[in-house]
């Protein structure tokens, strides 16, 4: 039977920002805007919903007076993403 | 506006978020988002290689004009060798680069990581080797080993050069490494063929500096440019 998608990673931005991640180590949101394309309003509400999932985690600083948020993968996100592209496959194939 | 409907999106059962966004859109975008970060060049990338090819290389080059100096006003040309002192200010000033590059850095991959590592491994390996150079020729007296750097150097170089090519995926960087291993090879040769070993030595030195490092580091900034 066809597994339910999860859904908090089948929404083309949070999926995209999940899979940006899992390739880098660690990823500001600089970088995160300026590969997704996406708005700065709607990229941070879609970090904060990944990061409350524990898919990510968000650190917040200061760079200069210029605040700074640095995002990353969590072995949780990992784990979605692969049963993620688990469940993809059973629905392609 | 955009909050409200992305929220009201999720919202939305499964089946219904489905729609909007199928399976085959959904693997686009995965691939997408794994190429770019693969791709991802950062702005000035090439400026340590830039840097360390002109310190080498200017290096290299006034310790041959030392020489000659030295040897007009009928001084010891073993004196030259002082000049490689200023390595020193240059490793402080590279390491304050890095730092600052680190902290202003949008994103850091696991490339980065492993590129790091092969150019810290090299710097501690480059401290031992001189040291096992310098124990050796002092304790048996035998200054010939000091002609073994330039060539050892070079090919060290050449290893990491090679190993940064291939994971980034820059092929400037693998001309950079066989112009090390060439020139490790024309200094080895500059032992047996020529009279003037240190002149030839650091010419070549300086020569493979510029190739392999100047112009690969040049061309790298070029296309970190591009990407941006």
């Amino acid at each position: 039977m066809f597994k339910e998608l999860d859904p908090l990673l089948h929404s083309q931005l949070r999926l995209a920002i999940i899979s940006l991640l899992l390739s880098v180590e660690e990823a500001d949101f600089v970088f995160l805007k300026e590969n997704t394309g996406a708005t700065s309003g709607n990229l941070s509400v879609q970090i904060d919903k990944l990061n409350e999932a524990g898919y990510i985690t968000v650190e917040k600083t200061f760079q200069g007076k210029m605040p700074r948020t640095v995002c990353k993968i969590t072995s949780k996100g990992i784990s979605a993403f692969e049963t993620y592209v688990n469940n993809l496959q059973t629905y392609i194939n | 506006m955009e909050t409200k409907i992305t929220e009201l999106e999720n919202k939305l059962p499964a089946e219904k978020v489905k729609i909007k966004f199928t399976e085959q859109e959904s693997l686009s975008v995965i691939n997408e988002m794994i190429e770019r970060a693969r791709n991802n060049v950062q702005k000035g990338s090439g400026t340590f290689m830039i840097f360390w090819g002109y310190m080498v290389a200017i290096a290299a080059l006034l310790n041959i004009i030392l020489a000659y100096w030295l040897a007009s006003i009928s001084k010891p040309t073993n004196l030259s060798f002082h000049i490689w002192w200023i390595m020193t200010p240059a490793w402080i000033v590279s390491f304050i680069l890095k730092y600052r590059r680190g902290k202003l850095s949008i994103v850091k991959t696991h490339i980065d990581t492993i590129i790091s590592a092969v150019w810290t491994a090299f710097g501690f390996s480059i401290l031992i080797f001189l040291t096992i150079i310098f124990v050796l020729a002092y304790s048996t007296k035998q200054y010939n080993y000091f002609y073994l750097i330039n060539p050892i150097i070079m090919l060290i170089t050449g290893v990491g050069e090679f190993i940064t090519a291939k994971s980034c995926r820059f092929r400037p960087f693998l001309y950079g490494a066989v112009a090390m291993w060439i020139g490790s090879l024309a200094c080895t040769l500059a032992i047996i063929l020529v009279s003037d070993k240190i002149v030839m030595q650091f010419s070549v030195l300086a020569i493979c500096m510029i190739l392999g490092f100047v112009i690969p580091g040049y061309q790298l900034n070029k296309k970190a440019k591009k990407h941006v």
